[in-house]
């Protein structure tokens, strides 16, 4: 095993990417591009639902409470939650209002509402979705689920002389963050795992084409050839593609955290050796893999099956401990499960190398890189019989 | 004729590419400071020969010894100079950059000056610090030689050095070669060129993974009664002598 020779691949590899400008750019820009769309992306406030209502509710005067119909107060007090954006309608638009997309809910509250609300009795009010987008209708629902009880709450009327409606029945919550806090939002759960899974996918698709490019323009069975062992070669290659990994990832997590201010508590050190240990495993898995392909075409073509699983799996979107037992199983072998539960624990949490389960995600992702040298290594040698 | 050790020997030497036989049974001996020219059609095993040789492939059966060592053998390796079908050069490089590489993976100790001694040796000296992807075919080529040669290996391996040049280059080549015989170093070509062929010491005529005939032109063409290297190939191959 000698140094120098690996430093000398390496250093080659380094020139080689300082040459191809264009490539060095890419590795930078786009990373940031898709970054800055998914955090404006998370970031937008959702539009005003539009909701049309229909109010029947003839409330009868009461002398005692001097209150207007009820229906009208929780349309206001669904007005002021400033979720919805309200029109009221008369009972023979609702079908002109639905069909043009004038609204995405109908709200229509029956003649006797008030009324038997008084009587002590709840009549229902209908709610009738524009229902063509499945996402749509459980917003809607949801949010009116929970404003609907809200704006009721308010209106509980008392039963001594108690007229100040405002404050009674309703219960104050003082809400306080163990973790995290109000000011985290989507972005500050989805960025850390979204730094190992942009970092991951550039890396693998950097080295599973340059080492492809080194087998076809002969390069490989000339270094092959020379005097350079294979554990030599894959160091050399390791070290001069995880140069530009390291590279790679300083400025996504730079980025993200910098420019596009996620919030992070831990230490931005462990952050970025997190990461390392992904590419390092990328890298090799790259190397791995390009030996595979016969062509550049092919190798495009491992890309889906390298990241989509670990896309859908990983717990990027949705948590890993929800996924029936089969898809956990499966997430538990992919390196990047490791490395987003390793990442949300630092960066949302604040919690270091000392916590067990980063300590334990670390060492995993250590046992992933090894094993993907070993495996390239191993499919070199095989290359030379 | 005193007869030196050969350099290069193979016996009983077969590979099979699945159902598919590269070299059969083929035995060879090269003695060293000659040029050896290996002959043949596309397909009959020229290259499959040359990478046992250099250690890249494991033969099926049979054994092949180069300097005295079976192989393949990692500690020959900074001994034998190899050049590929491929100009096998890093596109993005310089030519001296993809010189100093090679010079520094095998550990030339007056690595800069030998690569200076290698641009003016290919006539590159102008164009060293060109990317190579801006240069000619020819150009490419003799960068390429120059990269096999970077480390003054005594064994030259070389895979159809001289296709798709031009005739100029090629007789260039070929005052290469001569004078690195001179120097006593031995090299091993593989051509179908058959004009080639007649500038060879000796000749190793290849056919089906199978070992025709050997011997320099002129003792092949006298055992045909033929007036070429090519016309003895034919005879050879259509089983004549």
């Amino acid at each position: 095993m000698s140094g120098r020779r690996i430093l000398a691949l390496a250093g080659r590899i380094i020139l080689q990417f300082r040459r191809d400008r264009r490539t060095l750019a890419l590795m930078v820009v786009v990373p940031i591009l898709v970054l800055t769309l998914l955090a404006a992306l998370f970031r937008m406030e959702s539009p005003d639902i539009k909701l049309a209502v229909v109010n029947e509710d003839r409330a009868p005067e009461s002398a005692v409470l001097g209150s207007p119909a009820l229906a009208s107060r929780i349309i206001a007090a669904l007005e002021a939650t400033g979720d919805f954006a309200v029109t009221e309608i008369r009972n023979s638009q609702v079908d002109s209002y639905l069909a043009q997309g004038k609204a995405d809910a109908v709200l229509i509250f029956p003649e006797n509402y008030t009324r038997r609300d008084l009587l002590g009795r709840r009549e229902k009010v209908d709610l009738i979705l524009e229902g063509s987008n499945p996402g749509d209708n459980a917003k809607i629902v949801q949010k009116l689920s929970t404003a609907f009880p809200h704006a009721l709450l308010s209106f509980t009327r008392p039963v001594g002389g108690d007229l100040n409606l405002e404050n009674n029945g309703t219960f104050d919550l003082l809400v306080q963050y163990y973790y995290g806090g109000d000011q985290f939002d989507d972005l500050d759960y989805f960025a850390p795992a979204f730094i190992p899974f942009f970092v991951f996918f550039f890396i693998f698709i950097l080295t599973s084409v340059s080492f492809l490019r080194e087998r076809s323009q002969g390069t490989l069975e000339r270094i092959l050839a020379s005097p350079l062992s294979r554990a030599e070669i894959f160091l050399g290659y390791m070290l001069g593609f995880s140069f530009f990994a390291g590279l790679q990832s300083l400025i996504i997590v730079l980025f993200t955290t910098g420019v596009l201010q996620i919030h992070y508590n831990g230490n931005i050190g462990v952050i970025f050796l997190i990461t390392l240990l992904l590419t390092i495993g990328a890298v090799n898995l790259g190397i791995f893999l390009s030996t595979f392909a016969r062509n550049e075409l092919q190798v495009v073509q491992f890309i889906p099956l390298v990241t989509v699983p670990q896309g859908l799996l990983s717990g990027l979107i949705w948590a890993v401990k929800d996924m029936p037992e089969a898809l956990q199983l499966l997430a538990g072998l992919l390196p990047m499960t490791y490395a987003n539960e390793a990442l949300r624990e630092v960066m949302i949490k604040g919690l270091g190398l000392d916590a067990p389960l980063v300590a334990r995600d670390i060492m995993v992702l250590l046992v992933f890189a090894a094993l993907m040298v070993a495996l390239g290594v191993a499919t070199l040698r095989r290359q030379a019989s | 004729m005193s007869h030196p050790a050969p350099i290069i020997e193979a016996r009983g030497l077969t590979k099979r590419f699945g159902g598919i036989v590269a070299l059969q049974d083929l035995n060879l001996a090269v003695a060293p400071g000659l040029t050896y020219g290996l002959l043949g059609p596309n397909g009959s095993g020229k290259t499959t020969l040359i990478r046992i040789l250099v250690g890249l492939l494991f033969p099926t059966s049979g054994r092949a010894w180069v300097l005295g060592r079976a192989m393949p053998d990692r500690s020959i390796a900074s001994q034998i100079g190899y050049m590929t079908q491929a100009e096998a050069l890093y596109q993005e490089l310089t030519v001296r950059e993809n010189l100093t590489f090679f010079a520094r993976i095998y550990g030339v100790a007056e690595g800069c000056s030998r690569v200076e001694a290698l641009l003016e040796l290919v006539d590159l000296r102008e164009r060293a610090d060109s990317p190579v992807h801006t240069l000619s075919g020819g150009m490419k080529r003799r960068a390429s030689l120059a990269c096999a040669l970077v480390h003054h290996p005594p064994l030259l391996l070389l895979d159809e050095p001289t296709v798709g040049i031009d005739p100029q280059l090629r007789a260039i080549f070929w005052e290469h070669f001569r004078s690195l015989n001179q120097e006593g170093v031995t090299i091993i070509i593989s051509t179908h060129v058959m004009d080639e062929a007649e500038r060879c010491h000796r000749l190793g005529l290849l056919l089906g993974g199978r070992l025709l005939a050997e011997g320099s032109a002129a003792e092949l063409k006298a055992r045909t009664g033929a007036a070429t290297v090519e016309e003895a190939f034919l005879r050879f191959e259509g089983g004549t002598p």
